[in-house]
Parts: C-alpha cells; structure tokens; sequence
C-alpha cells in the first residue's frame, strides 16, 4: 500500500551510507524496505516528524524479528528520543549515536535543536551544553526546554 | 522519598500519596490503586485535595481545570489532525513545538481511544474498526474541550460509550507496562489501546478518567509547558466502576 506520510530514502553523509527515515510512524508504516539493507544499518531519524501507539509498537515488533541486524540510530530528533525514554524497549537491540537536544530561549522563546553526538552520550548523565546565548534576541540564554534527566532516561 | 497506601474504607478506593516516580505509580495503579498523587506537598497538594473532597462526593474542579474552555465535536475519524491543527494554532501552548509534539500525541490516542473503542456491538466487541475510517451515528459524538494559563493546556475528550472499566484500563495498562521492558513483543491484539493509554500516563502531568458506565466517559488532562515540567509532580486518578 503506498503511503505518503512516511519515505525511506538511501544517503552518503561523509562517504558513509545512511538510510534517512523521514514523516510520520504509524499503522500504515510499512518497514519492509529496512529488510532489503545487508550489513549495519545507520538509521538517520532526523526528518522523523511524529509517531503514535500503532507506529511504536510496529517499530519494537519490527526490530524485535530483525536482531541480526546491527543497526545505530542517528540524529534522533525529540519526538523519538521521547519514545526511547518511556519505552525501553523502543531501542531494542540498536546503539544510539545521537540524539537531537531541545533548547529555548528564556528570553524571547526562540527554540534550536542542539546536536549531541557519541562522545557526550558516552557519559551518564550526557554531557550536554547547560546554556548558551540566543543568537535571534542577543540578549536571552538558551536552555534545555524540559527535565535533563527526563530527556535523557533511555541512557539508564 | 516517603510515600503511604492507604485504604480509606471499604467504600472509597485506596490512594497513593507522596513523593514518588512515575514507575512506582504505575506499579501502584497496577496494585489496583486508583488514585495516585506524586508531590513535594504530600497530602497538602492542592490537587490531592481536590480528589478527597471528591471521594467525599464534594464539588468542584481541580486547580488546573480552565473555567474558560473552548469546545468542539467531533463524529468523523479524519478530522483527528483538523482537531490538533485548531488546538495548536489558537493556544499559546502550542507554539511552541516540544509542546506541539505532545499536543499530537495525545489527541491521536485519545481520539483513537474514543472512535475505536469507546463504541461497543452487541456481543461487547469495538464496533468500529481501528483501521477503517469511522463516521459515528447519532448520538455517538466525540467531545473535545481545552483551554490554558501560562503554566499549561487543559484538555478533555468525552466519548457517550462509558465503556471504560477501572478493570480493562488496569489490564492494558498493566501489559504495557510490562511489554515496555525489554525483550517482550507487543502482541497484536491487544497492543494498540493499552500502550495508549500508558503513553497517556507517561506525558500527562495529570490524567483524570471519569466514567458512567453505559453513559460516558472523559479523560481530563494537564500538559505542563515543557519548560515548567516537573517530573516528580504528577496525578492520576479513576472515578468510576
């Protein structure tokens, strides 16, 4: 069945391949495109834009009957992170390289996604930017929209 | 930490009060406890009150229920989207995007709680199914209220099924709860409502759930700003059969 909320497409980021999961996760998600990949899967999720109860549990299913497959999860963006907080098996037996980061600005709201990569993440707690300027006001600081050790559960 | 069960008496359902983790109130709800309050406050948190006063069969509303509240109806599946598009683009709430993300899900699920398994056949079986677009008959109609302060979006959905069990909520729950460690496979049959309704848990900062049987039943939530969430804050509570 096609379904146009949901694209999986192959890309090159410095040299190394990625398949780039972009839309939205839910009942008509059909991942048998991800069976067809050979070797590890890098799994960029960054254009992933929203996911429901019926989209997780046919993800955990997924890699649940696929644990042959190495597979990393690449710039995760908050709504998945979220998913892998609450649900621990939402990871299943996949590595996280990086996760995307929400900042808001406590002056003039502005909001930015900050990138943690593996090194951070390497340490628990991650070791992330508490606060940095806002480029948008110049005069606010950005900081973490939520609970640290909310956000950053998935790394118990 | 310091957390009490307690049973009132063989009418009013056991309570959990304290400071505690979304977790060990999971684990309480699954222990058959109703009403779960998590704060720095203990027994004089504004919210517990209010479900004291309510197991004594007192009015009033909950210190985060808006008198003001837009309201909308709701009979046909496809408009689930139309509903958080209207939500997030007339509240402050949901300019937000980490607040818009959470605005989304929540719709999705008790939206889809409600078309799909609100409604019962004759044998007692959901009558619409869950991946098939649904327009409700008459007398069907899905409620959906909300409002906000500076801190966070009240919402409520209201089906007229009143379908929902204090016993089927606990066994979805419960299955989920367990099916989120690792290594377990979410089973197809059962998965769909019951990881919702845990999800519902695990995003809210409080979740009431109202039922009269065979009339209606209504989900009232608070979403904190994300920037004001404090994740050792939290309610729960069942009123009903």
């Amino acid at each position: 069945m096609h379904n146009d909320k949901f694209k999986v497409e192959k890309v090159v980021v410095n040299g190394k391949e990625e398949i780039r999961l972009t839309g939205v996760i839910d009942e008509d998600t059909d991942f048998g495109t991800l069976e067809k990949s050979s070797g590890p899967l890098y799994l960029n999720l960054s254009g992933i834009t929203g996911i429901n109860s019926l989209g997780i549990r046919g993800w955990v299913n997924f890699w649940k009957a696929h644990t042959d497959k190495p597979v990393f999860y690449v710039e995760c963006p908050p709504v998945i992170v979220r998913q892998m907080s609450m649900i621990p098996s939402f990871c299943g037996h996949g590595n996280v390289v990086s996760v995307y980061a929400p900042y808001i600005c406590n002056n003039c709201e502005a909001e930015q996604l900050v990138l943690v990569g593996s090194d951070e993440l390497a340490s628990n707690p991650p070791k992330v930017t508490e606060s940095f300027s806002c480029t948008k006001c110049n005069s606010g600081e950005m900081e973490l929209d939520g609970s640290p050790r909310q956000y950053f559960a998935f790394k118990k | 930490m310091n957390s009490s069960h307690k049973k009132l008496s063989r009418s009013v359902p056991e309570i959990k009060t304290g400071l505690f983790s979304k977790q060990e109130g999971a684990e309480a709800i699954i222990s058959n406890i109703r009403h779960v309050h998590s704060s720095l406050l203990g027994k004089n948190d504004p919210c517990w009150k209010m479900t004291d006063s309510k197991l004594r069969n007192a009015v009033g509303s909950y210190p985060w229920e808006i008198s003001q509240l837009n309201e909308f109806t709701l009979t046909h599946s496809k408009k689930r989207s139309d509903c958080v598009e209207l939500i997030a683009s007339t509240t402050q709430f949901g300019s937000k995007s980490q607040n818009r993300e959470r605005l989304t899900l929540v719709m999705e699920e008790l939206l889809s709680n409600a078309f799909y398994h609100a409604y019962k056949n004759q044998a007692k079986h959901d009558k619409y199914e869950r991946l098939s677009p649904v327009s409700l008959e008459p007398g069907e109609e899905i409620r959906v209220s909300f409002g906000e302060n500076s801190n966070g979006l009240h919402l409520a959905v209201e089906d007229q099924g009143g379908t929902l069990s204090f016993e089927d909520f606990k066994n979805c729950f419960s299955r989920c709860f367990h099916h989120t460690k690792k290594d377990i496979t979410f089973d197809k049959k059962h998965s769909g409502a019951g990881l919702g309704l845990y999800l519902l848990y695990e995003v809210t900062t409080h979740l009431n759930i109202f039922v009269e049987q065979g009339k209606k039943t209504r989900f009232s939530i608070w979403l904190s700003n994300t920037n004001q969430f404090d994740p050792d804050s939290f309610s729960f509570n069942f009123f009903g059969e």
